[in-house]
């Protein structure tokens, strides 16, 4: 008698309890696009419209092509009055993102703004996807979508005569250097190898262009750009001779290991490529010209 | 030799004996709860009195709403929390001649992997008679405030304390010195602390800066008509807290990739000026607190424990949501209470219920498109106990927590639950 007592009160306690809604804990990191500070609901976004629930004025994109990988792409625009938070996701995504709608601007002092900082998915397929804008009012009443059409294309290394590529797994500085046949080392403190022309007067802009350039020194310092990839291009031709590419680990930014793979592309054509891992130990080498250990070793022969 | 190991076991064992009969016979009731010494072994070498003992809490969590396969984006800490972890194991050795006494007990625990640590070190004079005692001590001692900070561990007939406890004290064990008395049903305690408790979200077991805090309580325990145990008390603690200065920074140049072309432009590059550093600061915050208990038996069914805690504070948040007036520009005060109670239904079963509120920052807002807003940002818990277990600290116990937030935002852009409940089992044993 005793034990059917405890077990009625409990369950009435635990229903007593247990009523109302919660929102799920959930990071969204399997949803395709991410909203920064956004709150992740698992659903489709395609079919939560109302017919009389505020919509959405007007939203600022500056671009429609990204790139697997992209984080913080800027998505802004303004809301119907009434409306109390935006919903933002891709049509037929796995769930849409919540984002609390901000104040008006001095010009349009009724109508709510929002601004997101948009991150999509590393494995983002290589096709247009149809992102869904929202306003919501309170009760959770969704308005008419408004879309924004964005092409995905991939990720390739830069197009040239000659490219050699870095890229690695984890958010750690790795920095590529690449010494050219005449000796001269392209890395973060010397992106371009015109210091063979290291007299005066500079050099023109068109000589420049036959010149090894590294596009971007990625996670510089540890600020964490997401790219995780540097090129050394020649874009015209690539000077006969030997070349060596280095991979120098500056800092692992808290990360244990970094996998790295270089390769290089001679018109397309894979010369050769090396992978290997950075580990804490290799932090501790001094930095700068000459440093890094040796990934690959290859020539250029005459044409 | 063995005749001397097997001389020195039996005084041990007589020892204990008297120690135990003293005990249920003269009961001087300390001044504060004592960790339970008289659950360990006793052994007299010389004129000093050893007690070696221990607890092991192993918890099993069998549901966590938050849990997710996932590490933190940011910290890439795990975020799944249902597994299996060592709560507390701890190993206590206490020694005590005369009018000293000194404990050290140490901590392992599996909670942010694997742990180890110091849990207990206190150093005391003191005097127990039979109506009075006395006792002051230095070391890392256990907080006098309230009711739940000095509960011991496997007495807690719910698992962990309640959330406006572990915020306002992360720890219940502080460096410092405490003076505490008794006499008759009345019961004073007073510290003097460094005011970073361990489990401080910010410099446990340190101290930043030179002030220290004072926190006391001022309580009575009595039991009427031999079955009706009484216990009360308010608690006040008065300190100083730290906000810590920046160091000074270099300017930073940063790439913004505004229209989105993958292309360093000068127009896209800013500059982010360096600054000098800033000073730390400290400030003042405070807390007052209302606890009481009743056990008394109920007939026919077993023990019955009451027991609520009230307590009122400001910039004294140091686990749950941190509180830094300086940083937030304006005193942030703290507003929390419990009630609940436990039920023995046999000699082995038992259950127990709690509700507790806690409230970070009462005043506490948001911005709306339109207005300025008050938002509540209190958690709301209840606990839902079952025991089972023969013994008086060894048992298995089964936990569901409710708990209620202000920590996601509902589709409308309101503040909403995160969900969180759990459920867990745990199994504990004194030693």
């Amino acid at each position: 008698m005793r034990c059917r007592l405890a077990i009625c009160f409990l369950l009435w306690a635990f229903a007593t309890a247990t009523c109302g809604g919660a929102a799920p804990c959930d990071t969204g990191l399997e949803a395709l696009v991410r909203v920064v500070g956004g709150q992740f609901y698992r659903g489709s976004i395609d079919k939560l419209a109302s017919a009389d629930a505020p919509g959405v004025v007007d939203v600022l994109n500056s671009q429609n092509v990204i790139t697997p990988g992209l984080q913080d792409k800027q998505l802004s625009g303004r809301l119907n009055p009434g409306s109390t938070a935006v919903a933002i996701g891709f049509a037929g995504d796995i769930g849409y993102w919540i984002l609390a709608a901000d104040v008006p601007d001095a010009d349009s002092p009724t109508q709510p703004t929002f601004h997101s900082s948009l991150s999509f998915s590393d494995s983002l397929p290589q096709t247009s996807y149809d992102l869904l804008v929202r306003a919501v009012s309170t009760p959770n009443d969704f308005g008419p979508a408004a879309h924004v059409s964005l092409d995905v294309e991939p990720s390739l290394p830069p197009t040239g005569a000659l490219v050699v590529s870095l890229w690695w797994d984890t958010e750690a500085d790795l920095d590529l250097h690449v010494v050219d046949p005449y000796g001269v080392e392209i890395w973060a403190g010397n992106i371009n190898s015109y210091d063979r022309y290291a007299t005066t007067p500079a050099p023109d802009a068109g000589v420049l262009d036959e010149d090894g350039i590294l596009d971007f020194d990625s996670n510089s310092g540890c600020v964490i750009d997401g790219r995780c990839n540097e090129n050394v291009v020649w874009s015209l031709a690539a000077p006969v001779g030997d070349y060596v590419a280095r991979v120098d680990t500056f800092s692992l930014c808290g990360n244990s290991a970094a996998r790295w793979t270089v390769e290089a592309l001679l018109n397309g054509i894979s010369l050769d490529k090396a992978e290997g891992e950075a580990l804490p130990s290799s932090q501790r080498f001094s930095k700068g010209k000459g440093s890094g250990v040796t990934a690959l070793s290859f020539t250029v022969a005459s044409p | 030799m063995k005749t001397r190991i097997n001389r020195l076991s039996l005084s041990g064992l007589l020892l204990v004996g008297a120690v135990r009969t003293a005990l249920a016979e003269e009961a001087p009731a300390p001044p504060a709860a004592p960790e339970a010494t008289n659950s360990a072994g006793h052994l007299a070498v010389g004129e000093t009195t050893l007690a070696v003992g221990g607890f092991l809490q192993a918890d099993a969590v069998l549901v966590d709403q938050s849990a997710q396969d996932q590490l933190s984006p940011t910290g890439a800490e795990p975020l799944n929390t249902e597994r299996f972890l060592i709560r507390r194991a701890h190993l206590f050795v206490e020694a005590s001649r005369t009018f000293l006494r000194a404990a050290i007990e140490l901590d392992a625990n599996t909670v942010k992997g694997m742990a180890l640590g110091l849990a207990r070190a206190e150093l005391a004079l003191g005097r127990t008679r039979p109506r009075w005692n006395w006792e002051i001590g230095l070391g890392l001692l256990r907080i006098p405030f309230g009711l739940e900070v000095q509960e011991w561990d496997p007495d807690r007939f719910l698992l962990e304390r309640s959330n406006v406890s572990r915020a306002l004290f992360p720890g219940t064990f502080d460096l410092g010195g405490r003076a505490q008395a008794s006499w008759r049903f009345v019961r004073a305690q007073l510290a003097v602390m460094n005011g970073n408790p361990l489990g401080d979200a910010s410099f446990p077991a340190r101290d930043p800066n030179a002030a220290k805090d004072f926190v006391g309580r001022l309580g009575m325990d009595f039991t009427i008509a031999a079955k009706v145990h009484v216990s009360a008390g308010v608690s006040s603690l008065a300190g100083t807290g730290f906000h810590p200065g920046t160091p000074a920074t270099k300017d930073v140049l940063v790439w913004r990739d505004q229209n989105e072309d993958g292309i360093v432009q000068l127009s896209e590059i800013q500059v982010i000026p360096g600054r000098a550093a800033t000073p730390s600061q400290n400030f003042s915050r405070f807390a007052v607190g209302a606890d009481g208990r009743v056990g008394f038996a109920v007939p026919h069914l077993g023990k019955s424990t009451l027991f609520g805690e009230v307590v009122w504070a400001a910039n004294l948040d140091r686990g749950l949501v941190p509180a830094d007036p300086v940083a937030s520009g304006r005193d942030l005060r703290e507003f929390g209470w419990v009630l609940g109670g436990s039920q023995e239904f046999t000699a082995r079963a038992g259950f127990g219920v709690r509700y507790d509120f806690y409230n970070p920052d009462v005043d506490a807002y948001r911005q709306t498109p339109t207005v300025l807003v008050p938002k509540d940002m209190s958690f709301r818990t209840w606990t839902f106990t079952l025991s089972w277990g023969g013994f008086a600290h060894n048992r298995l116990v089964l936990e569901y927590q409710h708990n209620r937030n202000a920590l996601a935002v509902a589709a409308d852009g309101s503040p909403t639950t995160l969900a969180s409940d759990t459920l867990t089992l745990r199994g504990q044993m004194v030693f």
